[in-house]
């Protein structure tokens, strides 16, 4: 058992050299949802990702959809709207840039997009991982599928949190309107 | 500035076009089709080997090295079936052929464009004008059938054994014994009206033996003999299909071992081929075929491992009964279930053969009622227990489209487009219901925004 530890290791270890080269390695290495993640683990992820490139206002998902993918803004920035219900208005919920992760809820969840993603700039370079892909990486990596999915459930409640204290305000700021 | 929804007539125009590049790209296919037989089936193998290598990988093993590794270990098993297969294979092809001139008309083997082995141009045929003696002949006849020489002469008569050459008397005796063997569809049907007989089901077994052995001759005429002509058609091909043979394995070998060490550059290139704007359908539609595409072909591996077991389990007993030898046993083993690999029609097309080889090489009834039942309880677990476990429910296509999509695959891509047939058939019905279910409302049309409301937030910047 320890020879075959010790070989795995090894090719572990000798591909994580000859891949640490390549373009957006130390970026993702050291991005916070995967800095925690085993040398393996994150060559499995690493292995998978594909990189999109869209220009200015181009569409990367849309509202009512089906959600695959989540998305980490490697450069650029990208817009993330809803459409409200009863108007055709639309709400600028957030702007990611990068680093930062976006679509995570429906590959979470599986279900529909509740927003929609636009690129914000020129040449917005995204990162993409599909849902087919991180169903994958619990199979085969269920020790690291735990952080990752951690580090997923974290950003959620953070979004959610966020969204909670902007709801309270705006549930203040409408009642003070309606008071005048 | 927004972007403006595209108008009617651009997109019509953008379907047009992207309808005519399909159709042009699959007339280049077929083309083409020579070379997409050994690039497919290069690409089926690597589909089912991947995951041997990126397990190797796993191990520390360089890509490289687990690719050399399984070539070594593909070629060796190759080796090694071909030296304990080839001879019986040799030997029953061989008793095949010589079987099958059994049962062609005198006149029309001088048609054949090969030499037939009743004219006497074979080393171990028996020619024309050679004959035993009376009691040599009784002798074989004694030991080896259970006709007597009045019978014998009504299935061989063109044979008169009158005298006997000096010299020859052990060789030609040889030869009669094999002629008798071989006439082993005559005596089978003779087997068979003495059952049937003694059930009390046929009053004379002579008349079952006349009506048979009509039949063959009618095989024989109608079905024997066109195989044959187009058989030497095709012995007169060699150099063509060595040539053939030869494009497939350099083709083949390549392109197994680039797609085995760069498949995941392979699929990326596919990736970076879908648009923006149907990027993630095509993800889903990708990943959904090629799971697909991975339990059926996987299935099919262990399908055809388990089928094999079986048929060769089935058989064994008759080998303690029958004249089934176990080296035989083996050989219609692998064939049934290689050919079960072609859905519907490899079945039928094994249990022939199987039937066939059974029927040439030997003339024991029990032997024949072991082939059947072998073939009948292979084809009945398949269907019920077999199938139902290895495949799920992944690729669910009606018996009738199988025929047609089997049929329909072996006019465009040959052998490979009948195994691919059902798989994709099976892609296209994921397609099919991905695009009207799951994508069903899918749009991606950039539509005009109304009031753009900011949340203080997002107005605020970055904190």
């Amino acid at each position: 058992m320890g020879l075959i530890k010790a070989l795995t290791e090894f090719g572990t270890q000798r591909t994580l050299r000859r891949v640490s080269s390549s373009e957006h390695f130390e970026f993702l290495r050291r991005h916070p949802l995967l800095q925690d993640i085993g040398d393996r683990g994150f060559l499995f992820l690493f292995d998978r990702i594909v990189e999109r490139l869209f220009g200015k206002d181009e569409l990367i998902f849309k509202q009512d959809n089906l959600g695959v993918c989540l998305f980490v803004v490697r450069s650029g920035s990208v817009l993330l709207e809803v459409t409200a219900a009863n108007d055709d208005s639309v709400v600028l919920v957030n702007r990611a840039s990068e680093g930062d992760i976006f679509g995570e809820m429906s590959v979470i969840t599986e279900q529909y997009r509740t927003a929609t993603a636009r690129a914000d700039a020129h040449d917005t370079t995204l990162l993409a991982m599909s849902s087919f892909d991180l169903n994958d990486f619990r199979t085969y990596h269920p020790a690291d599928s735990q952080l990752l999915l951690r580090g997923l459930t974290d950003l959620v409640c953070k979004n959610l949190a966020t969204a909670t204290r902007e709801a309270a305000v705006l549930q203040a700021e409408l009642q003070r309107l309606q008071s005048h | 500035m927004l972007p403006t929804p595209v108008s009617r007539h651009a997109r019509f125009y953008r379907y047009l076009f992207f309808t005519l590049a399909l159709v042009l790209g699959l007339l280049l296919l077929y083309q083409v089709r020579t070379l997409m037989t050994p690039i497919l089936s290069a690409l089926l193998v690597a589909y089912i080997m991947y995951p041997i290598i990126t397990s190797a990988a796993k191990w520390g093993i360089r890509r490289g090295v687990s690719i050399a590794m399984l070539f070594a270990a593909i070629f060796s098993t190759l080796t090694y079936s071909g030296i304990v297969l080839l001879p019986a294979l040799h030997s029953q092809t061989n008793a095949l052929v010589r079987g099958l001139f059994e049962y062609i008309p005198e006149e029309d083997k001088s048609t054949l464009p090969i030499p037939s082995p009743a004219r006497g141009r074979g080393p171990e045929t028996l020619g024309a004008g050679e004959a035993v003696t009376d009691g040599e002949l009784d002798a074989v006849l004694a030991e080896k059938v259970v006709m007597d020489h009045t019978e014998m002469q009504e299935f061989l008569p063109n044979e008169s054994p009158t005298s006997q050459p000096d010299g020859k008397a052990a060789s030609t005796k040889r030869r009669w014994q094999r002629r008798l063997v071989n006439a082993s569809l005559t005596r089978l049907a003779v087997q068979i009206s003495e059952r049937l007989h003694s059930f009390g089901m046929l009053k004379d077994p002579l008349e079952a033996e006349n009506m048979v052995d009509k039949v063959a001759r009618v095989i024989g005429q109608h079905l024997i003999l066109p195989i044959l002509k187009e058989w030497g058609a095709v012995v007169g091909q060699l150099t063509t299909y060595a040539k053939d043979f030869v494009q497939f394995n350099f083709i083949f070998w390549i392109v197994l071992a680039f797609a085995l060490s760069d498949g995941r550059k392979i699929y990326h290139g596919i990736i970076s081929l879908i648009p923006n704007s149907v990027f993630e359908p095509g993800i889903y539609i990708l990943a959904k075929t090629s799971e697909m595409f991975g339990y059926y072909l996987r299935g099919l591996v262990v399908e055809t491992a388990i089928l094999a077991i079986i048929s060769f389990l089935t058989l064994l007993p008759f080998c303690l009964i029958s004249e089934l030898t176990v080296m035989l046993s083996l050989v219609m083993a692998i064939i049934i279930a290689v050919t079960n690999i072609v859905r519907v029609i490899g079945p039928i097309f094994g249990g022939v053969i199987s039937l066939l080889i059974v029927v040439v090489s030997s003339t024991d009834f029990i032997a024949m009622t072991g082939v059947l039942s072998m073939v009948a309880i292979v084809q009945l677990m398949d269907n019920t227990l077999v199938l139902p476990l290895v495949m799920k429910d992944q690729v669910n296509v009606h018996p009738a489209f199988c025929v047609i999509g089997v049929i329909g695959g072996g006019i465009v891509g040959g052998v490979m487009g009948m195994v691919l047939a059902i798989p994709v058939m099976g892609g296209m019905r994921v397609v099919y219901r991905i695009l009207t279910v799951d994508m069903k409302k899918f749009n991606m049309d950039p539509e005009p925004r109304g009031k753009l409301l900011i949340l203080p937030r997002i107005a605020e910047g970055p904190q």
